[in-house]
């Protein structure tokens, strides 16, 4: 007797006919679509699995740091706390000179915000701040990191989450100085925390020199790390790293300051 | 099994792994699940695209490609010799 099979009985569970990426794309879709017409109550669903992301890459910091060498860090923790320590007071003798001066009452220093996601994570050079319209973030202010360093714009903003888009994004232009003479340069971001510039060779701006952008007076937003030249050309291209480590940026300061994305 | 362990693999190195790691992961997924890289890439412009830095959804952009080569490579390969 010719016995029958039903192979495709149960088709639709198989684990040889089910599509994982298929599975997925609806997934993502799903998301994508909670993102465009839902965008505080995504960023809500995402908040704690980027805390968890920045745990997990903390410790594994501190994890393959404890391989150094214990002395050489014990040295290099007192010489830092030294000059951490003569950078507070100068900076708290700064503070003072500049309330006297401008008279800025405690209002005029911004929103502070935590940040939810950092370059590491966000390819496109932006940081997802955990404060909206909410606590008073509107898109167009600046945001500044420790030091007052200028770092970008607010692009995008939702009732408790604010996105900024960082001065190293490809496509963003600021207009800056650099150099002792202050010369007048056009920066423009390179992705992935860099910036660059064209000046005239005969300029001479050499690596160190630092490069500083427009707010309350002049602020420092990067500095040269190296100057390719070409020997054909009567300009050389300054590459900048910013100021401050965007990798490891845990809160900044947002202020209207008037400045507006291009 | 396999392939929905890789397949979760790379969406949670999304969230928690530099993109270049990501990118390989969803390379090794296509070779059993074309569509990962598609969906890969549409997750992480859904996570941090913004328009004002970039014009494109550039990781939408190259997870289509991708899906498209591994299309491509498996349908001249279940045509060709070794398919059969």
């Amino acid at each position: 007797m010719k016995r029958t099979y039903l192979a495709k009985r149960n088709a639709l569970l198989s684990s040889t006919n089910f599509s994982w990426g298929a599975f997925a794309l609806i997934f993502v879709v799903f998301f994508l679509l909670l993102r465009l017409f839902a965008p505080n109550f995504f960023w809500n669903i995402f908040t704690p699995v980027f805390q968890t992301s920045d745990a997990l890459a903390n410790q594994s910091h501190t994890f393959f740091s404890s391989f150094g060498d214990t002395a050489e860090l014990v040295l290099q923790n007192e010489k830092l706390m030294n000059e951490n320590s003569a950078l507070a007071n100068e900076n708290q003798a700064l503070l003072q000179k500049m309330n006297s001066l401008s008279g800025l009452s405690l209002d005029d220093r911004g929103i502070t915000a935590g940040v939810v996601a950092r370059p590491p994570t966000s390819p496109y050079d932006t940081l997802v701040l955990a404060s909206g319209s909410d606590a008073g973030v509107t898109v167009g202010m600046e945001a500044f990191g420790e030091g007052g360093v200028p770092l970008g714009i607010i692009s995008s903003v939702s009732a408790d989450f604010s996105r900024v888009t960082l001065f190293s994004a490809p496509g963003i232009v600021t207009s800056g100085w650099v150099g002792k003479a202050n010369l007048p340069v056009t920066i423009k971001g390179a992705g992935a925390g860099a910036m660059q510039a064209s000046v005239s060779r005969s300029a001479g701006i050499t690596v160190g020199d630092v490069v500083f952008a427009p707010g309350p007076g002049m602020l420092p937003i990067g500095g040269v790390v190296r100057v390719d030249s070409d020997p054909t050309s009567p300009s050389v291209v300054l590459r900048i790293m910013p100021a401050l480590n965007l990798f490891s940026t845990t809160w900044v300061t947002v202020r209207d300051t008037g400045t507006t994305l291009p | 099994m396999i392939r929905g362990t890789l397949t979760i693999l790379t969406f949670i190195s999304t969230v928690l792994f530099p993109w270049p790691f990501t990118a390989v992961l969803a390379l090794i997924a296509s070779i059993s699940e074309p569509l990962t890289p598609l969906a890969v890439g549409l997750f992480a412009d859904v996570l941090y695209y913004a328009p004002q830095a970039v014009a494109l959804p550039l990781f939408t952009f190259y997870g289509a490609l991708a899906t498209a080569i591994a299309f491509f490579v498996r349908s001249w390969l279940k045509a060709s010799i070794i398919g059969e």
